[in-house]
């Protein structure tokens, strides 16, 4: 005689119990994410401007912002110096963290040594990075800027020109980034088998041979997700530019994140930073939605 | 194609490069250390040896730097516990629950993580004027709450998932119940996961510097900010700027190098598996 | 009286049936082995029993009690996985011990209970080691012993040796039986080998994609094998199938003519799958070929030592002949007889049990 169940079974009451210990966090990220986001979202609808009252409240035309925005061209400017700046980092670091990861990869007890230690940019506060470069691209006291004088190559300042304020900071934001493409390049090199090598090198392949056809098709996937992940970091570069151009000389550094920065907090254009800010989110989840196709499983770890 | 010569140091000449590598990568962190001891006025003029002073760290112990440093701690402090104790259940409830929609949960959690921070200081600057909160500890720590939370959640679920269920069975047949199960065999078997993503969490709250800025003036201006308010004035202090970045950059130092081996997967915000 | 009782038990994980509709009874204190290949279902109703799992239908009875809706640790059992699942931040008193300690049983109960077992096992020296430090034969004790130290109604195993190698296989195989008979509780025993089956077993549950196949004692299983599927599962060498049709007394192939059992219940010219083991077909000295069924074209003669096993071709289908040391050889024709009483008869369509 069977009997039709479906009533709670020990799977259920586990369930149950699990969602009760991640509700408290679901509901602080919701506050906290979800009520800016939607925030975000309606006051970029709005010509908000902190000095004008009564603006918050105007919905008349919903898309102005969005509209100026590609009519702005300081917002159009800064686009071209954010992807002058990303594709700048994306490249140098990929290539540098590479080339850093294969000389730190054989296992002797400097390049060990060298792993941990290598990681001290990556670790410091952005700000710190910001002032010790402020002060080795200032003429008057920086050690590198003698050095070269003594050498008979005397180096201009580079953070006022207009033509190299932006690489100064592309340099000293390699400095600081490099370690974490580096670490992500160590760990898939670590993970290359062992067996296609030593099959690769009976064949007689010279090293370089062996990096182009083994051990870079294993680690591209990694470098991709690194590649993509420091993408949208150099959206938010900010500290650096804040402390070593601030925007300048003129708006030759101004990034996009930077623009809204000005626009938000100099000229309290709240409405217009807001809509910047927008569209600034919508690469961020489109790029993250990216990232997190090609790490999770297909089994769905997740669900 | 070279032949593999079986030397007593086979590869040294990768290890001079290598250690040349180190030296010019690390000379800018030695440079701001050592300029944080030079006499005021060494520093411009100066060869490559000088007599360390003090001068400046005194000069910091007796402005405001100390109090901002303490704001520094508590917040981070605060925001990381906040978000363990939050997250890590989290975490585990998100590694072994069997509902759908938690792979969603995992891509909110990256955007979080991935935002830029100016998409939410604009309605924070607003809300926070609002309710009072704004140049706060209480106001900086719910901003960081939020990223150190995402954080510990996309960490520790790694971890978790690294438990083999078969483990927790046991238990259950032994007679655990859910959360007992957890704090018995899973959590003590995943502490130095714990212990790590309880240090990276700390490192990302107290090197902010965008939040410090926009949400605080004085009473709750951390270290980070505090360290610009040298370049305000008349001059620029040089040596106490630089005493300021040392002291501010010293405890994520020593701790990373200790969490090395995690620091890919926390500043990466996911694992990736080749 | 039974301990533990399955009625219309169904497990369904979406759209795929796992389990379908069974029924079983299992007797007090018998040790029952589920045997069947990867994915038959048997692990899930092993789970299911254990609670691990819930039953999307049916009923869960242990002793007498309803356990459908209970969590593991109210259905009064105890289980030994695959991978051990021994805690590895624990001792091995601990890990003994753990299931004590979380009922809240008196420290100096726990103690003894886990030295008695212990010594039961061998443990007593590895009391103070981690998981980590002992040895697979080491862990799989201990994942007995965590079992022994509850006292439960119930063990529940799943495939507990497989992890092993050959030769512990079989010396833990020896220590299982042993364990048995000493403690008298009942056992279920999940596993794909049909040695372990065959050697453990007071009785046998066959399963095949979800559905119980047979049910018996080890030898009931492989004199009486109920349907296709078990017949060839069980024995080594595989028994032979071969396609016949009925001829009036006989079983006619293309070229052979097989005695039938009488009292055949049969349609006359009926298709069936004819079974016999290897061991049982008699092969023929060429002065009896009169009274042969048919002829054996050896193809393959593997000297075993003491037997040997010819495969070759018999009316056009494939036989295996297993007989003691002779020295056949490839190329030779035999004349074989398939005797009357040891044949298995099946339907063709269902491949049920005829005779």
């Amino acid at each position: 005689m069977t009997v039709v169940p479906a009533g709670p079974a020990w799977t259920d009451r586990r369930d149950r119990d699990l969602v009760l210990g991640l509700a408290p966090a679901l509901v602080v990220l919701a506050l906290l994410t979800v009520t800016p986001g939607v925030y975000l979202v309606l006051t970029s609808l709005t010509p908000l401007n902190l000095a004008v009252p009564g603006s918050e409240w105007d919905f008349s035309q919903p898309l102005g912002n969005y509209a100026g925005m590609f009519e702005d061209p300081r917002f159009v400017h800064s686009v071209g110096v954010q992807a002058q700046l990303s594709i700048a980092s994306v490249v140098l670091q990929l290539l540098i963290g590479l080339g850093v990861a294969l000389l730190l990869h054989p296992n002797t007890p400097i390049r060990q040594l060298a792993r941990s230690w290598m990681l001290v940019p990556m670790v410091l506060p952005p700000i710190v990075v910001g002032i010790t470069w402020l002060a080795l691209f200032t003429v008057d006291i920086s050690p590198i800027h003698r050095f070269l004088a003594w050498m008979g190559l005397p180096m201009p300042p580079l953070l006022t020109n207009p033509s190299t304020a932006l690489w100064a900071i592309v340099f000293a934001g390699t400095w600081q980034h490099f370690p974490f493409t580096m670490l992500m390049a160590l760990a898939a090199l670590q993970m290359v088998p062992e067996s296609p090598i030593e099959a690769a090198r009976i064949d007689g392949a010279n090293r370089w041979q062996i990096f182009r056809h083994v051990r870079l098709p294993f680690i591209a996937p990694t470098l991709a997700v690194a590649g993509l992940f420091v993408l949208i970091d150099s959206v938010k570069a900010f500290p650096l530019i804040f402390i070593m151009t601030d925007g300048g000389p003129g708006e030759v550094t101004e990034v996009t994140n930077f623009y809204v920065y000005r626009q938000a907090f100099t000229f309290s254009l709240w409405g217009y930073g807001s809509a910047i800010a927008v569209l600034m989110m919508a690469g961020v989840f489109a790029l993250s939605w990216v990232i997190d196709r090609i790490t999770t499983p297909n089994d769905g770890r997740w669900s | 194609m070279t032949t593999r010569r079986r030397h007593r140091f086979p590869h040294w000449r990768g290890d001079v490069a290598t250690a040349a590598l180190l030296l010019a990568v690390l000379f800018p962190f030695f440079y701001l250390i050592q300029l944080s001891f030079r006499p005021k006025e060494d520093i411009f003029a100066g060869g490559l040896l000088f007599t360390p002073t003090l001068e400046h760290y005194g000069a910091l112990w007796h402005g405001n730097f100390p109090f901002s440093f303490v704001n520094s701690v508590v917040t981070a402090a605060s925001a990381t516990a906040l978000a363990l104790l939050f997250g890590v259940p989290a975490a585990y409830a998100l590694s072994r629950a069997s509902f759908r929609g938690s792979r969603r949960i995992g891509l909110w959690i990256l955007v979080t993580r991935m935002a830029p921070p100016i998409a939410f200081t604009i309605p924070l600057f607003i809300t926070f004027r609002f309710l009072g909160l704004h140049d706060t500890r209480t106001g900086l720590v719910i901003v960081y709450l939020t990223f150190s939370l995402a954080l510990v959640i996309w960490m520790m679920k790694p971890f978790f998932d690294a438990v083999p269920r078969e483990l927790e069975e046991a238990a259950a047949i032994d007679g655990c119940g859910t959360w007992t199960t957890f704090l018995t065999i899973t959590l003590p078997l995943t502490a130095p996961g714990l212990a790590a993503t309880a240090v990276i969490c700390f490192i990302q709250s107290w090197n902010d510097f965008f939040f410090a800025l926009i949400l605080t003036r004085t009473q709750a201006s951390t270290a980070p900010v505090a360290i610009v308010g040298f370049i305000q004035y008349a001059g620029w202090e040089w040596g106490r700027m630089a005493a300021a970045g040392t002291l501010v950059m010293m405890p994520v130092v020593v701790f990373s190098v200790l969490v090395r081996k995690y620091l890919v997967r926390g500043l990466a915000a996911g694992s990736v598996k080749g | 009286m039974s301990t533990v009782s399955l009625e219309g038990v169904w497990k369904r994980f979406g759209e795929v049936v796992a389990v379908r509709d069974v029924d079983l009874n299992l007797p007090h204190g018998g040790l029952t082995v589920f045997l069947g290949p990867s994915g038959c279902g048997k692990t899930t109703t092993l789970r299911m029993i254990a609670g691990l799992e819930s039953a999307s239908e049916g009923r869960i009875l242990i002793g007498e009690r309803d356990v459908t809706f209970l969590d593991p640790k109210d259905r009064n059992i105890a289980m030994v996985f695959q991978n051990y699942a021994l805690y590895p931040h624990k001792t091995v008193a601990e890990n003994l011990g753990f299931g004590l300690k979380i009922r809240g049983v008196a420290a100096a109960d726990i103690a003894a209970r886990v030295a008695s077992a212990s010594r039961l096992l061998g443990l007593a020296e590895l009391l103070e080691r981690r998981p980590k430090q002992l040895s697979g034969g080491q862990m799989q004790r201990v994942a007995l012993g965590r079992a022994l130290v509850r006292d439960a109604e119930v063990f529940l195993l799943d495939e507990p040796l497989s992890n092993l190698d050959a030769k512990l296989r079989v010396q833990m195989r020896e220590e299982i039986y042993k364990l048995h008979r000493r403690i008298g509780k009942s056992m279920i025993y999940v596993t794909h080998d049909q040695v372990e089956a065959m050697t453990l077993a007071d009785r046998i549950v066959i399963m095949r994609d979800g559905v119980v196949q047979q049910v018996g004692s080890p030898l009931e299983i492989f004199d009486r094998p109920a349907n296709v599927y078990v017949a060839s599962f069980i024995g080594s060498p595989e028994m032979n199938l071969l396609d016949l049709r009925r001829a009036g007394g006989t079983l006619a192939g293309s070229n052979c003519t097989v005695e039938a059992p009488p009292g055949l219940a049969a349609a006359p010219d009926a298709a069936l799958k004819v079974g016999i083991r290897p061991d049982h077909v008699v092969v023929l000295p060429a002065s009896e070929a009169g009274s042969a069924s048919g002829w054996l074209d050896v193809d393959v003669c593997e000297q075993l030592g003491t037997t040997t096993l010819m495969i070759g071709g018999f009316d056009g289908q494939r036989l295996r002949v297993l007989t003691p040391r002779s020295n056949a050889r490839p190329g030779d024709r035999l004349a074989v007889r398939l005797p009357a009483d040891r044949l298995h008869l099946f339907d063709d369509d269902s491949g049920e049990r005829i005779a």
